[in-house]
């Protein structure tokens, strides 16, 4: 059935249009890498005087790796909610809902293999993205030292931690995906238009994400009920020490919220009666 | 002797919106039954066939199917009913085949290749499986639908307006097929149709409802196999007409006045001699109805 649901996703053309667009995106990142990216390193790095210690070549695949999951992975996220937030809504507008619910299987078995497939879906989603940026950037550029910046803060890892560093950081990263998927999925059995639960799941994300990345003391009170505060907590693997405890701690926000709205997202849909 | 009850509903009610849409309905069904499911539009069919499926929750009453109650035995019972209901929809991105593949799955069933085919060959579909669902026309999306429901030979079938969109050779194919499968394999099957003229000779049980109400069940030979209708004649001058169609020599029983009208009993030919008959004797006639539902229903299906 997981499977099944798995293969609906990938005969529709949205899947292929985000993958598509994931793929441009790293082929343009690559370009600029490729032909700007020593120029604007060597500038940071003088803003930055001295204090820095570099072994072997600055420009690497990890670099290429480190900086694209930067640039892509609030957009990627962005993405996949177009393809799961219609994952219910839109077998309710087309009326498939009726000719499946007609059929033995519960509505709870069904938003369960749709929301697996789903996983499936975001699992794929970052193998991909670390297929392209680590393969592709090692094959390019080859390997080195990571020279690791994020809010001002260098950090050098070497080429064996960076590869750790990155396992962690995609899976954190996964995490956080699931837990879009559990939020646009809810929307989905929310709305019967697939642009409307696609449409606020975006909006929420958006709203919560630019409140937790506001340096207003006005937000401080708030930011820890948001989970897009915990979103971006995969970059905290390139630090030096990492602080096992506060990711083990957003780890654990991120997932009760995939089973808290799992958990509705199965009551309401039970709930819901087939009249279109 | 009755064979068992295959499908009971028993005090069933739903309003949807504070209207009601099914009022304290009842129905038996018997196996190997072909039972006409007839009324017209908005009488509460579709409704009555979604309360079947379990994809809504009466506010009232209790469905029965194979002696279980359908809930919570949901998945059980609906393991062994095919459906069609309201307008056929698939995934109009895959084929005929993986179409039919995936509502198999749904059912519960494992892949099955030569069962599938075997299906697309009995409605007439097999040579288009590989196309897409989007390209069908729709009489061809009602067959794939009609496949659906008959797929791995479930014991009740159930089906909302099957011969809609269909063409009179596709009409007499599928209504043959359904023939076919209920005398061979003995599968009760439920037909809900607006227009009773589809079901001539075709089922041998009707239950007739209106506004989400049971109006009568039975047999069809008990229902329909009576000679008399009840009429309603309109006229200028009932107590004349009255005394006219007892003086003549017509074959009508019960002659009243009842409402204003002449209400009569009679075999449905002697109608057109009554109209008759009172127009060479001066009496204006204005209508002449059925004088209830059932009588309207017998008109209907013995035209």
């Amino acid at each position: 059935m997981i499977l099944q649901e798995t293969y609906k996703i990938f005969t529709r053309p949205y899947a292929k249009i985000v993958l598509l667009v994931m793929l441009v995106l790293m082929l343009i990142f690559s370009a600029a890498f490729a032909f700007e990216g020593q120029e604007y390193y060597d500038s940071l790095l003088n803003t930055f005087g001295k204090g820095v210690s570099f072994e072997g070549k600055l420009l690497n695949g990890n670099l290429f790796a480190f900086q694209l999951f930067h640039a892509l992975w609030l957009l990627v996220a962005l993405m996949v909610v177009f393809v799961t937030g219609g994952m219910i809504s839109e077998e309710k507008s087309a009326g498939t809902l009726r000719m499946v619910l007609s059929r033995k299987i519960s509505k709870t078995g069904f938003f369960t293999a749709r929301f697996a497939a789903a996983k499936i879906f975001a699992f794929i989603v970052v193998a991909f993205m670390a297929a392209i940026s680590l393969g592709v950037g090692l094959a390019v550029f080859g390997s080195g030292e990571l020279l690791a910046f994020d809010n001002g803060k260098f950090t050098v890892l070497t080429a064996n931690q960076a590869l750790l560093s990155f396992a962690l950081a995609y899976v954190f990263y996964f995490l956080m995906l699931l837990t879009v998927i559990s939020i646009s999925m809810f929307f989905s059995v929310l709305f019967k238009s697939s642009i409307k639960a696609i449409l606020v799941t975006v909006s929420v994300i958006m709203v919560f994400y630019f409140i937790s990345t506001l340096e207003l003391p006005l937000f401080d009170g708030v930011k820890p009920f948001l989970f897009t505060s915990y979103f971006s907590s995969w970059a905290q693997f390139f630090t030096t020490p990492v602080d096992w405890m506060k990711l083990t701690f957003d780890a654990i926000v991120l997932l009760v919220h995939i089973l808290v709205f799992y958990t509705a997202s199965v009551m309401i849909f039970g709930k819901q009666e087939v009249l279109d | 002797m009755k064979n068992d009850i295959i499908l009971q509903v028993n005090g069933l009610s739903k309003s949807i919106k504070g209207l009601p849409v099914l009022s304290d309905f009842n129905m038996e069904i018997f196996e190997g039954d072909i039972c006409g499911i007839i009324g017209p539009n908005d009488s509460g069919k579709t409704m009555l066939l979604r309360a079947i499926a379990a994809l809504i929750n009466p506010d009232k009453g209790k469905i029965e199917i194979f002696g279980k109650k359908l809930i919570p035995n949901r998945a059980a019972i609906l393991s062994k009913v095919g459906f069609l209901i309201g307008e056929p929809v698939f995934y109009d991105h895959l084929n005929l085949f993986d179409n039919l593949l995936l509502f198999a799955r749904y059912s519960g069933g494992d892949k099955d290749n030569e069962e599938i085919n075997r299906t697309l060959k009995r409605v007439g579909l097999y040579d288009q499986s590989d196309e897409k669902v989007g390209k069908l026309a729709s009489g061809d999306r009602k067959k794939l639908a009609i496949a659906m429901a008959i797929y791995n030979n479930p014991p009740l079938i159930i089906l909302d307006e099957p011969f809609s969109s269909l063409d009179i050779k596709s009409f007499d194919e599928i209504k043959s097929l359904l023939k076919t499968i209920n005398r061979d394999q003995g599968t009760t099957i439920v037909v809900a149709t607006k227009r009773l003229s589809e079901l001539q000779g075709f089922i041998n049980r009707i239950v007739l409802m209106e506004g989400g109400r049971l109006i009568s069940e039975g047999d069809v030979e008990e229902l329909f196999g009576r000679s008399n209708v009840g009429l309603v004649i309109e006229t200028d001058n009932p107590s004349k007409a009255v005394k006219l169609i007892k003086e003549s020599n017509l074959p009508v029983d019960n002659v009243v006045i009842k409402d204003g009208h002449v209400r009569v009993n009679c075999e449905k030919k002697v109608i057109p001699f009554i109209n008759e008959y009172l127009m060479v004797s001066e009496v204006q006639v204005f209508a002449l109805r059925p004088d209830d539902a059932i009588s309207s229903y017998y008109l209907t299906f013995t035209e």
